[in-house]
């Protein structure tokens, strides 16, 4: 138990910080294209930022980039099962 | 291998109180509690069937009234579906040996594994406990509208279901990670018997699958409580979207009780055919391969439902697809029967049985999977016929052919072999004679779920009705003949059929734990060197 | 002796209790999914009363209550990366501060929540049962969704303080701490379905 514990990185306070900030940013971001009367812009945006935050929220808080390949496994067959169903579910809903 | 008084069972001809069995964090010993409910139940279930059955035996309300009738049908779902079929090879089967097969002397997480039997239990409580109150009557689909005005107790069954979708998950969880973590030395993943690659994919269908189901569940609790508005067309809502989140699980759900029966045939075959398993990993990855495909074919139980054109064509698509590797799996059991030296022992003759029925219950599914002639079939007896073939002739009969193969292990005593063959034979007769006349009937036009029918019905209708006496006769048999074999049978040496899997090395029944030093791994699980 | 080694390695398996966990929060990203699911395809067939319900909701608190999440889910990673130094206090304030950052977050939704109800907007009240059918479904899924991740907030800090006991009595330490990670992770993942709530309910339609 305990090589594996040695062998994890430690992230550092400021890294935390630092995309602290960075996710606040984002969320402020989101807000201000949403008011942006601009069309498409104006789904695609928020949602594109909502994941890039959750990319950071799991790639750092979660520590996920420091996990090994079987944890990051779990949760990209999760994410293709949900986009794959979503998009079963589309081809009904869109062409009926 | 002499282990007088020193098993799981406990000391000679003392079990202990239930209390050393209802907290137990072993596996084992919560394998044995499964078997044991999950068995109750099915007898409920059965006694249901039965009495839907013989309620047909004449026009008009016979033993029951039509209300009674709906009822009856939506209880013998619930109860045979969450209750029995779903659980039953892995939690039973999948508790009691995975650890043991891989060489490990429990699952990663033992506490969570009784938790998840006290989940079970409580699911079960609260879905008996609406046949007391008022059981539900929307059929085991709950489909909406239907589902969020009936005054029956539909919450309390769907909430009953979702409990019991909790215990499921939890199971899931455990057998995933006691895969990955627990495996012994030497045991790399191509090296797993072909019934733990069958439960590993299961899991995963559980943990991705059922959740959706709980949500969906929870949606209509909040529907018929709040009146959220989601499914319901008066306010907006489209029922169609309930039946896509229910059999976005339910479908799976379907694997879930046929993978680990195909596991347990991959298991038997082998043995009795003396014989290297054909495409171990043909069949491996096909049990991935149905989990994975099988997640995306739930749109055909909706082709007349009002879902789009567009979808019916892709769904179909999918559901000619996931035939491919169902199919590899057949032939590489077949293939494996050619040229070996067959022993024709129960479990063996069981697991015949399956292949047979389970062939049966696919090619109908491909019938069914066609956009056209679904039109016509849909919500017919041919539909009923077909999922009794996949589920009963499949799972059904994988299950009890497990059931012969490891009872010995389990017990530590043999059954009757001559009985468990005439058991087995006239199971086969009955389930042939109760559903074969389901398709004719089906195809004629005979609606299920009908509490009457015309008159032009009737004789297959009876054919049918006599086949459910026939069935139960056999499961009569069967059960006497194996609970007689539990309590007073012989005793079973550690490997009476000569396997090679790690589940027979060690001595009938197991002790407390496993294995007194973790085995090293050196071969395959199908390498009959040296046995026998 | 070999057999209790045994006994003890398998119930701190550090690497199961993770694997463990990780399945488990995919399970909860699997619930969130049925609704954010029906809230896309309901979108789809009602696009104009969903605009119009949408923009019923403050964005101001949906736009706190979000950067209120975020910095508790900071603290919660704190937490764990202090008890990893050793810092046990410390440890203990970062959790206290997470808790009642979460305290917060349920605060201002009882507002959000009061707000609508007073107005009738809610499944069952006299404004609800008047509003044209998609916007009667967008706040049918709003109060679906928001409710129980409102539940999921709850749980999470019910663990949270779990582990802040576990801590305080040295049960978890630096050098067994799989339990507070554990309970981290689960925030996290109450703090990313958020993520994905504020911009469905509050930002897009």
């Amino acid at each position: 138990m305990h090589e594996r514990e040695e062998g994890r990185v430690r992230t550092g306070y400021a890294t935390y910080v630092l995309v602290w900030l960075g996710l606040m940013g984002l969320t402020w971001l989101s807000v201000t294209v949403a008011g942006i009367e601009a069309g498409a812009l104006n789904i695609a945006g928020p949602l594109i930022i909502a994941s890039i935050k959750a990319i950071f929220v799991l790639a750092v808080f979660m520590h996920l980039k420091s996990e090994h390949g079987l944890t990051r496994w779990v949760i990209i067959i999760g994410l293709i099962v949900f986009i794959v169903s979503g998009a079963l579910v589309f081809s009904d809903v869109a062409y009926r | 291998m002499a282990n007088e008084g020193a098993g799981y069972l406990g000391t000679e001809g003392r079990p202990g109180g239930i209390s050393s069995w209802i907290f137990s964090t072993d596996h084992k010993r919560i394998g044995i509690l499964y078997l044991v409910s999950i068995l109750s139940f099915f007898v409920v279930g059965v006694s249901l069937g039965f009495l839907m059955r013989l309620e047909l035996i004449s026009h008009g309300p016979t033993i029951m009234e039509a209300s009674t009738y709906n009822s009856v049908f939506t209880l013998h779902g619930v109860v045979m579906l969450f209750l029995f079929i779903i659980p039953a090879a892995p939690s039973i089967f999948g508790n009691f040996f995975l650890p043991i097969m891989i060489g490990a002397n429990d699952v990663s997480f033992p506490r969570l594994n009784l938790l998840s039997w006290w989940f079970y239990m409580a699911g079960a409580a609260l879905a008996l406990a609406t046949l007391a109150l008022g059981p539900a009557d929307t059929g085991w689909t709950f489909y909406a509208p239907y589902s969020l005005r009936t005054g029956t107790y539909v919450s309390l069954a769907v909430f009953a279901v979702f409990v019991l979708g909790l215990s499921s998950i939890l199971t899931g969880i455990n057998f995933v990670t006691t895969v990955h973590r627990l495996r012994a030395p030497g045991m790399g993943f191509w090296r797993l018997p072909l019934f733990v690659w069958a439960v590993y994919a299961t899991a995963w269908i559980q943990i991705v699958a059922t959740p959706i189901l709980g949500v969906n569940l929870l949606l209509v609790i909040a529907e018929r409580v709040f009146g959220i508005g989601v499914f319901d067309p008066a306010k907006g809502g489209d029922p169609i979207l309930y039946q896509h989140l229910f059999w976005i699980y339910s479908h799976p759900a379907v694997y879930i009780m046929i993978i680990p029966g195909m596991g347990i045939i991959s298991e038997i075959i082998p043995v009795f055919a003396r014989k290297v398993i054909f495409g171990y990993r043909a069949i491996a990855y096909s049990s991935l391969g149905i989990a994975g495909v099988g997640s995306l074919v739930w749109g055909h139980h909706m082709f007349v439902s009002g879902s789009s054109y567009t979808a019916g064509v892709i769904f179909s698509f999918f559901t000619f697809l996931v035939a491919i590797p169902s199919a590899i799996k057949v032939f590489n059991w077949v293939g494996t029967l050619y040229k070996g030296s067959i022993v024709l022992g129960t479990p063996f003759l069981f697991a015949l049985a399956f292949i047979f029925l389970f062939s049966i219950g696919g090619l109908t599914g491909l019938i069914l999977g066609a956009l056209s002639i679904n039109v016509h079939l849909h919500d017919t007896y041919f539909v009923v016929s077909h999922f009794h073939y996949i589920k009963f002739g499949g799972a059904g009969f994988a299950f009890f052919a497990g059931l012969h193969y490891w009872l010995p292990k389990m017990t530590g005593r043999m059954y009757n072999t001559k009985v468990a063959n005439w058991s087995c034979l006239v199971l086969f007769i009955g389930f042939n004679l109760l559903f074969f006349p389901m398709l004719i009937l089906g195809i004629e036009g005979m609606p299920r779920r009908y509490f009457d029918y015309l008159p032009q019905y009737s004789t297959l209708q009876i054919v049918s009705i006599v086949g459910s006496w026939v069935l139960v006769t056999g499961l009569i048999m069967m059960f006497v003949n194996l609970i007689r074999g539990a309590f007073r049978g012989p005793r079973a040496p550690f490997n009476p059929w000569g396997s090679a899997t790690l589940e027979w090395q060690i001595p009938s029944p197991p002790q407390r734990e496993n294995f007194e030093k973790i085995p090293e791994v050196t071969k395959g699980p199908y390498d009959f060197r040296g046995l026998r | 002796m070999n057999e209790t080694f045994e006994k003890t390695a398998l119930h701190r398996d550090y690497a199961a209790s993770k694997l463990g966990m990780w399945l488990f929060l995919l399970t909860e990203l699997g619930l969130f999914f049925g609704p954010l699911l029906l809230y896309v395809m309901h979108d789809i067939r009602h696009p104009e009363a969903f605009h119009a319900a949408s923009s019923g909701l403050d964005r101001t608190i949906g736009f706190v209550n979000t950067l209120v999440l975020l910095t508790s889910s900071l603290t919660a990673a704190l937490s764990v990366a202090s008890i990893r130094r050793g810092k046990t206090e410390l440890t203990l304030i970062f959790i206290f501060v997470t808790v009642t950052l979460g305290g917060i977050f349920l605060v201002n939704k009882y507002f959000e929540w009061t707000g609508k109800i007073a107005h009738g907007i809610y499944p069952g009240g006299d404004a609800f049962a008047g509003l044209p059918p998609g916007e009667a479904v967008f706040y049918g899924l709003y109060f679906f969704a928001t409710g129980l991740h409102g539940l999921h907030v709850i749980a999470g800090m019910l663990v949270l303080a779990i582990a802040a006991v576990l801590t305080a009595s040295g049960i978890v330490n630096k050098r067994d701490f799989v339990k507070l990670e554990n309970a981290a992770l689960y925030w996290h993942l109450v703090d990313i379905i958020w993520i994905f709530l504020f911009p469905f309910f509050y930002l897009i339609s």
